[in-house]
């Protein structure tokens, strides 16, 4: 008889800590929502997603941190770093700020390990199609031509001791469009560091960053179908930067021709090819968001000496369905239920 | 000495630790919300929720931000923007959208539609 209640005392005591434990668990878990905001900067939707307690500080301290590097970075902001080395275009030197310096100079390595396939002084050209205030038709041939033949970055010089560019010509220009976005993600995410965040994501148009991890573990980022709708992919990824390019971002028809908005420096048209998408991962944002653009106009076998230069791995998505992947992201990458239908991964 | 039913005295205590347990099993799933719903919002501002849960027809919600009209559809197991007067179109092209995380961005508008869960989303983030 006190056997049976000594036995019947320990399964209740069991019993109600189990229950009580189950409860407290539910209500920690509630309890870890993080803080989302979302705004609207260097023309792209950004949106942050912080953990723990300092999540509403650290992400207006990132919304804050885009803007300042918008005011740096923009060729279209009168005074901005990128404005005044545009409008000094061969009269002179123009000494920039360390943030200014450090994006230049991780985007003209990307300039130079790609060959001119990615070309930061490519503004001639990006303003003569205007993809942002959707052509509906191409520019004259003549025109393409003469933009072209002003798109080099070797013609940016750089003098390390003042922090100093300077353009032989005045025809030459800055567009830090393409490495703007992956930079963005490198500056929020230095912001939550400061604050000793413990996990964040942050997306700024197809650049994602992320710092730490979730409790459940990697973070799941859905790489875009070309074709619209659902994701074609998942990559799982710890701490880390991704970036897409895509020429289905951007585009038009005329006469019964796609244009998009990835152009090839070399012709001074889209880039033509049979890749749809390049998804990048490495460790900084801007080379990210650099490389995707390069890797997109080298194809796929030129593009790996660059990844491995710089420590990236990459997904090729083609027209046809074919999806190459780069050894490292073989086993952080799955397709979607709607990506098996349609894609095939390559071995 | 065996015996096959509970004492009086032990009932006493098993039918409480009965009643708390039930409760605590209660109080879990009435506190746990309700699945996914759709955010719509403009300018980063919250402009309308829908749960998934609650639709039972399909609703057409139009929605205005920077002067550009968009009508979002949604029904029990989507959303997309079904039109939108801006020129571009990506928020249309984005087509239907399911999971958590996943959503669709009108630049010229300013307006966001997007799918949020009660746990952890399924989607964190999308390149």
């Amino acid at each position: 008889m006190s056997k049976n209640k000594t036995i019947l005392s320990i399964i209740m005591a069991v019993l109600v800590l189990l229950s009580l434990s189950m409860l407290i668990y539910t209500r920690l878990n509630s309890d870890v929502k993080p803080t989302e905001v979302t705004t609207f900067a260097m023309g792209s939707y950004i949106s942050q997603t912080v953990y723990g307690e300092d999540g509403e500080t650290a992400a207006k301290n990132g919304a804050v941190a885009v803007n300042r590097l918008e005011e740096l970075i923009s060729w279209k902001i009168a005074d901005s770093d990128v404005y005044n080395i545009n409008l000094n275009a061969g009269k002179d030197w123009v000494q920039v700020s360390p943030a200014t310096e450090n994006i230049l100079n991780q985007a003209l390595s990307v300039c130079k390990a790609s060959k001119g396939a990615f070309d930061i002084t490519v503004l001639p050209l990006s303003r003569l199609w205007d993809f942002d205030n959707s052509p509906t038709a191409p520019p004259s041939e003549a025109d393409i031509d003469r933009c072209s033949e002003f798109v080099d970055y070797t013609a940016l010089r750089y003098d390390a001791n003042t922090s100093s560019y300077s353009f032989k010509s005045s025809a030459y220009a800055v567009d830090l469009g393409s490495v703007g976005k992956g930079a963005a993600c490198d500056a929020i995410i230095a912001e939550y560091k400061a604050l000793n965040v413990d996990a964040a994501i942050v997306a700024v148009g197809g650049s994602v960053g992320t710092l730490g991890t979730k409790k459940s573990g990697k973070w799941n980022i859905a790489v875009r179908d070309p074709d619209g709708g659902d994701a074609i992919g998942v990559i799982q990824m710890g701490e880390g930067y991704c970036s897409t390019s895509g020429s289905y971002e951007k585009n038009f028809e005329y006469e019964g021709k796609l244009y998009h908005h990835i152009l090839d420096p070399k012709t001074g048209y889209p880039k033509q090819t049979d890749v749809v998408s390049v998804t990048i991962v490495c460790d900084t944002g801007a080379v990210s968001d650099a490389l995707s653009t390069a890797c997109f106009n080298l194809g796929w076998e030129e593009s790996q000496a660059v990844l491995e230069q710089f420590g990236a791995e990459a997904i090729f998505i083609y027209d046809d369905g074919t999806i190459k992947l780069t050894e490292g992201i073989r086993n952080d990458f799955r397709l979607t239920e709607s990506g098996k239908l349609k894609c095939r991964i390559e071995e | 000495m065996t015996r096959k039913t509970f004492s009086k005295k032990e009932l006493v205590i098993i039918a409480p630790i009965i009643v708390i347990l039930l409760a605590v099993v209660m109080i879990i799933r009435f506190t746990a919300k309700d699945g996914k719903s759709v955010v719509i919002e403009v300018d980063g501002e919250t402009y309308k929720t829908v749960e998934f849960g609650k639709v039972t027809e399909p609703m057409d919600i139009e929605v205005l931000g920077n002067d550009i009209t968009l009508h979002v559809e949604i029904t029990k197991d989507y959303a997309r923007v079904l039109s939108s007067e801006c020129p571009d179109k990506i928020c249309v092209n984005m087509g239907k959208l399911t999971k958590s995380g996943q959503s669709a961005v009108c630049l010229p508008a300013k307006v966001v539609v997007k799918i949020t869960g009660d746990g952890e989303d399924e989607i964190d983030g999308i390149t």
